[in-house]
């Protein structure tokens, strides 16, 4: 069982205590199933070149701070941990409704998974987006292009 | 930010209302629990006991789904194949139920048992005490754990979802325009959810269609189904006699609206996390970087 200050991983049954003189313990390798709620560790990678998410919003209601361990921060100074999951959709090319986008390469997002890094070496991650022996939370679907204007839509979710 | 393509020349309009698949997950993040307008809230009385708060898994589904997707039956989204216990199988000699599983013990007497959850207001832990009665003290291990299991609490057809919620009903304005209502989860992100479609006419032409982008499919979208699902379901303790109130999912106040009793599988419910809480979602254009 994983303990943190007040939320668990795992949960014992209310009314069934195994023997724990039989029990064995549990491996799966289906890491990227698990929820990702251990907030002490970031995602390690930065997505859109490294570019915050500022960049899209002009920081005024939520930002990053831009690096591997994309901690957020909405409506202040104030971050608020690590990111537990949550999606930006962002373009780069115009900034009306109705206007065309001329190439895909201008519209930008970011997929913010929950999962957890692999910190032993002799695990291989299947499916994740890898270098060697790492495994990302955040995915992005293309590179940010800095234009003159933006809509986006975002959703986060560290917390609650 | 989705975006809409303009096939003649491969381009792309840019939108600004979110996609219905998108609508769907926004109603089953874990935020939802605390929105104070269309939340996804239940109450669950076990027993008889106090209530605890909980929210659902509400998925929409093909039509025939919610009639194999029974009340009780139990769903999970992990392939337990992935996981190695060998606790379900790995007893050397066979166990009094004539298999090699572990075995574990039960109280039958009714016991007084703590549950926690997430305050829906603070966010902070609470503690509800609920009466627990067991039926059999000697049990084996017959479930993987490392997975999440999800029990089925009920199913019905979009249309009698919307002929149960309070607010505007659909099926009885088929114009979009006049289906803008927020009173409920249901409503909101479900039935009433609409999408104004920016597009390119033949003639080269920007043009405007608000959509409801559920009822645009055609009368069919009265054949489709919701399921309600309780996440963390505990699958060793006994079922217990519980009550899920769903009113608040509908629009209503709790004991107003609908309500499934029977014997259930208790569930852990949700949860407080450990760090500050936020959450947010939100559109805006600007003008210049």
């Amino acid at each position: 069982m994983i303990l943190y200050s007040t939320s668990k991983l795992y949960h014992q049954p209310y009314n069934f205590q195994v023997d724990n003189s039989q029990f064995s313990a549990v491996t799966s390798t289906a890491l990227r199933f698990y929820s990702s709620m251990d907030k002490s560790r970031g995602v390690n990678y930065s997505p859109n070149g490294g570019l915050t998410i500022g960049s899209y919003t002009n920081g005024s209601v939520i930002n990053d701070n831009g690096d591997s361990t994309q901690t957020l921060r909405f409506y202040g100074s104030t971050y608020q941990g690590n990111v537990e999951g949550g999606s930006l959709m962002a373009q780069s090319s115009s900034t009306f409704p109705n206007n065309n986008i001329n190439s895909l390469s201008n519209y930008n997002g970011r997929n913010y998974s929950p999962a957890y890094h692999v910190t032993n070496s002799g695990i291989i991650c299947n499916h994740f987006r890898t270098k060697p022996q790492t495994c990302y939370e955040v995915r992005q679907t293309t590179n940010f292009r800095q234009n003159t204007g933006f809509w986006w839509y975002l959703t986060f979710t560290t917390s609650k | 930010m989705p975006i809409v393509n303009v096939y003649s020349s491969n381009r792309f309009k840019v939108q600004t209302d979110i996609p219905y698949s998108q609508s769907l997950n926004l109603a089953n993040l874990k935020a939802r629990y605390f929105d104070t307008i269309a939340p996804n809230i239940i109450q669950t009385t076990i027993n008889g006991s106090a209530p605890i708060f909980d929210n659902m898994l509400i998925l929409l589904v093909d039509q025939g789904t919610a009639s194999q997707l029974t009340s009780g039956s139990i769903v999970t989204f992990n392939d337990p194949t992935n996981i190695v216990d060998i606790n379900i199988s790995g007893l050397t000699n066979q166990n009094q139920f004539g298999t090699n599983s572990i075995t574990g013990t039960s109280t039958t007497a009714l016991t007084q048992t703590s549950i926690t959850f997430a305050n829906h207001s603070t966010g902070n832990i609470q503690t509800a005490t609920v009466a627990l009665s067991g039926a059999n003290s000697e049990k084996q291990y017959e479930f993987k754990t490392g997975m999440e299991y999800f029990q089925v609490i009920t199913g019905m057809t979009t249309y009698q979802a919307d002929l149960l919620a309070f607010g505007t009903k659909i099926s009885q304005n088929p114009n979009p325009a006049l289906h803008g209502n927020d009173t409920s989860l249901l409503r909101k992100y479900f039935l009433n959810k609409r999408q104004l479609i920016y597009y390119e006419d033949s003639n080269g032409n920007n043009r405007t269609e608000l959509i409801n982008p559920l009822t645009i499919i055609g009368e069919t979208w009265k054949n489709l189904e919701i399921v309600f699902l309780v996440r963390g379901v505990d699958m060793y303790s006994d079922p217990q006699n519980i009550t899920y109130d769903l009113s608040k999912l509908f629009g209503f106040n709790f004991g107003h609206g609908l309500a499934v009793s029977g014997q259930f599988n208790l569930n852990v419910p949700v949860q407080p996390n450990s760090s500050n809480p936020a959450f947010v979602s939100n559109q805006n254009r600007l003008s210049h970087i």
